[in-house]
């Protein structure tokens, strides 16, 4: 396995990283945003990583040179709505409730410190790969 | 130049070098271009032509440095760009292929210092 793959596979999962940042902040900027006008209200969204082709360790045996990291995608949650009792909202309904999506705030802000630290981490094993390389060429001395 | 010792080797090198330096353009491009609107990413084709030689040298015979011409390394859009889809690559990305090109470049350095090495070994008829 040459570095440009341990690179690439860093690579990816910086991406993977970044979009769950991004979701995060989606969550966080519609936390209180009441159902539109066609009557749908915000959805929290997730980022579900799986593995590709299942079975890393089978692609490690055969010294598989296309390693793709993970793949992600966004996923709406199904988290209950809060209900706020504000009968003076105009958006209440005829029990004067008015829903607001189900974004956790506390959940969004540990979630964004572990996708933080996860970006973090794939920048370390990326210097850690490339340090390696750089020593490899160190072989034979300078000449 | 006079063909001297596997001139084959160095001239694959410097040509390979010549790539290198150019794909460091061509990402440098990508990266000052990441917030453009409709931007088409550039690429470097190079490697791609030199399947002859790959097929050459699967067949074991010593190669010939006719089957360099007219390979050269040429600055083209990314076939994503032909298809007319606009995808300004991320940070990242870049700089993951950013670092990964000058560990290239490094390490095509070295090949070409260690194969000048041995002419200059042969130059001092083994002193050094």
């Amino acid at each position: 396995m040459d570095y440009r793959n341990a690179f690439a596979i860093s690579a990816s999962g910086m991406t993977v990283e970044k979009l769950r940042l991004e979701t995060i902040a989606t969550n966080m900027a519609n936390m209180h945003a009441v159902a539109g006008a066609d009557g749908r209200l915000y959805r929290p969204l997730r980022v579900m990583t799986t593995e590709v082709q299942g079975g890393f360790h089978r692609q490690f045996n055969q010294g598989l040179e296309a390693l793709q990291g993970t793949r992600a995608v966004v996923v709406e949650s199904n988290a209950k709505p809060r209900a706020v009792y504000d009968p003076g909202h105009p958006a209440a309904n005829p029990e004067g409730y008015v829903q607001y999506p189900g974004v956790n705030q506390v959940t969004e802000m540990v979630n964004m410190i572990s996708a933080l630290r996860a970006y973090e981490a794939n920048v370390v094993a990326m210097n850690a790969a490339k340090s390696m390389a750089m020593k490899a060429l160190e072989i034979g001395g300078n000449t | 130049m006079t063909p001297s010792i596997d001139s084959m080797t160095t001239q694959l090198l410097s040509l390979a070098l010549d790539a290198s330096s150019l794909r460091h353009q061509a990402i440098a491009h990508n990266l000052a271009n990441t917030g453009t609107e409709g931007f088409h990413p550039v690429a470097v084709s190079f490697e791609d032509q030199l399947t002859r030689l790959k097929r050459e040298l699967e067949t074991g015979h010593p190669v010939q440095t006719t089957l360099l011409q007219g390979v050269r390394p040429v600055l083209q859009q990314t076939a994503q760009a032909s298809e007319g889809v606009a995808s300004p690559q991320e940070l990242d990305e870049l700089t993951v292929q950013l670092a990964g090109n000058t560990m290239h470049y490094q390490a095509l350095l070295k090949g070409l210092n260690k194969h000048m090495s041995l002419m200059s070994i042969a130059i001092n008829e083994g002193k050094r």
